[in-house]
């Protein structure tokens, strides 16, 4: 089990996409580990792009079911546990959007 | 001799277009001998007025000398000082403010995101109305956005400038967050997909899930979540950029309104209920 701590390893101002950026690469390098366990330790973040680049773009890319079953939180507040739901269920629909549009450009090559 | 531009009475959302008529010029032109803003008309300001008139002093002083004429009223006055216009563009000596009559409304000039300033800002509402649950994190998060968008994607020489302010008669709380950039249909016009677009339709677009104007990247969340909130609250986003002003209501479909002279840059303009609860992201 891989534990990130958040302050420790960003520090308490955490909103830009670049922090957002750092954390994803943190959460990848512990991905063959069994799960990832993210501590945020009552940090109030709210933003939208931060939790977009770390777990939203982890959610188009292994899907939603794979980020939640190994990546956990502790210590985000109401909000924040709220705000990255939504995020991860706005890119997974778009990932389950593009890999519709996708099956389709395949079928629409081998019909022609 | 400096050349000398006065202001109408009303700055404010209402009134873009007659504020743009009497700025844009004023953006564009080239001054050397200076410029005498006159301001002695002015009768009524909202934080779009404040925060435009903001960008504009300071971006036109920043090349030449300034001057003010202060409003007649002496009401209006006060309220220019108690915001801090006069100290923001940089030349807050000549008029120093006697105790402030009234402290319902912040004024920040930002050059990156910075979350204290947000916090100060919205400590400083928060005196004025204890918000409902969940509207300080999701305030907090719109902000957050739009400073991140301008960061990001306005290219703004001058800065964003951020205020707040709160109407107990009416029991709202209006933000705005304004540059002079290269604003939103310029940057979505980068995407060859999107260049024959009109001005209104890509303002729209902007706030739709998905929609970002560096499409190789997966971004385009951040409009759309502040207008979700927004519209769950009760309230209003206004964006005026280019030669669109669109307004998002709570239960209508978008209005459209084109510009007699485009917006040089981005205005977001947020009108709020704080009494509403605020956590639309559980709704």
């Amino acid at each position: 089990m891989k534990r990130i701590e958040i302050k420790k390893e960003l520090g308490s101002d955490i909103v830009t996409r670049e922090h957002g950026e750092k954390l994803r690469r943190l959460v990848e390098e512990g991905w063959e580990a069994d799960s990832v366990t993210v501590d945020f330790d009552g940090l109030q973040v709210n933003s939208v792009s931060f939790f977009d680049e770390a777990f939203g773009q982890l959610a188009l890319l292994y899907g939603e079911e794979e980020l939640r079953r190994k990546v956990r939180f502790e210590g985000l507040d109401k909000f924040d546990q709220a705000l990255v739901s939504d995020i991860i269920g706005s890119r997974s629909r778009e990932a389950r959007k593009r890999a519709m549009s996708s099956r389709e450009a395949r079928r629409r090559a081998a019909n022609s | 001799m400096p050349e000398a531009y006065t202001f109408y009475r009303l700055a404010t959302a209402g009134w873009a277009n007659r504020l743009l008529r009497d700025t844009v010029p004023l953006l564009e032109g080239k001054l050397s001998d200076g410029i005498i803003l006159d301001l002695s008309s002015l009768e009524f300001v909202d934080t779009f007025g404040i925060t435009y008139l903001a960008a504009c002093f300071h971006k036109v002083t920043s090349n030449v000398r300034g001057f003010v004429r202060p409003p007649r009223k002496r009401e209006v006055n006060d309220y220019l000082l108690d915001v801090g216009l006069y100290e923001a563009i940089g030349i807050g000596d000549r008029f120093r403010p006697r105790k402030p009559s009234h402290d319902r409304v912040d004024l920040i000039h930002i050059n990156e995101l910075e979350p204290l300033f947000i916090d100060h800002l919205l400590d400083f509402l928060e005196q004025m109305q204890p918000f409902e649950e969940g509207l300080r994190p999701s305030m907090r998060m719109a902000l957050l956005e739009l400073i991140q968008n301008f960061a990001e994607h306005s290219g703004s020489e001058v800065g964003a400038w951020v205020s707040g302010q709160f109407h107990p008669q009416r029991n709202r709380i209006t933000l705005c967050v304004l540059d002079l950039g290269r604003g939103i249909p310029n940057a979505l016009r980068t995407v060859s997909k999107y260049r024959r677009y009109r001005d209104t339709r890509l303002v729209e677009l902007a706030t739709e899930e998905g929609i970002t104007s560096v499409p190789e990247t997966s971004r385009g969340l951040g409009l759309s979540t502040i207008k979700r909130f927004v519209r769950t609250n009760g309230g209003v986003l206004r964006l005026m950029t280019g030669e669109a002003q669109v307004t998002f209501p709570p239960d209508r479909r978008p209005e459209q309104k084109a510009l007699e002279m485009p917006f040089p840059g981005t205005v977001a303009f947020l009108s709020l209920v704080p009494t509403k609860r605020g956590l639309f992201v559980l709704e």
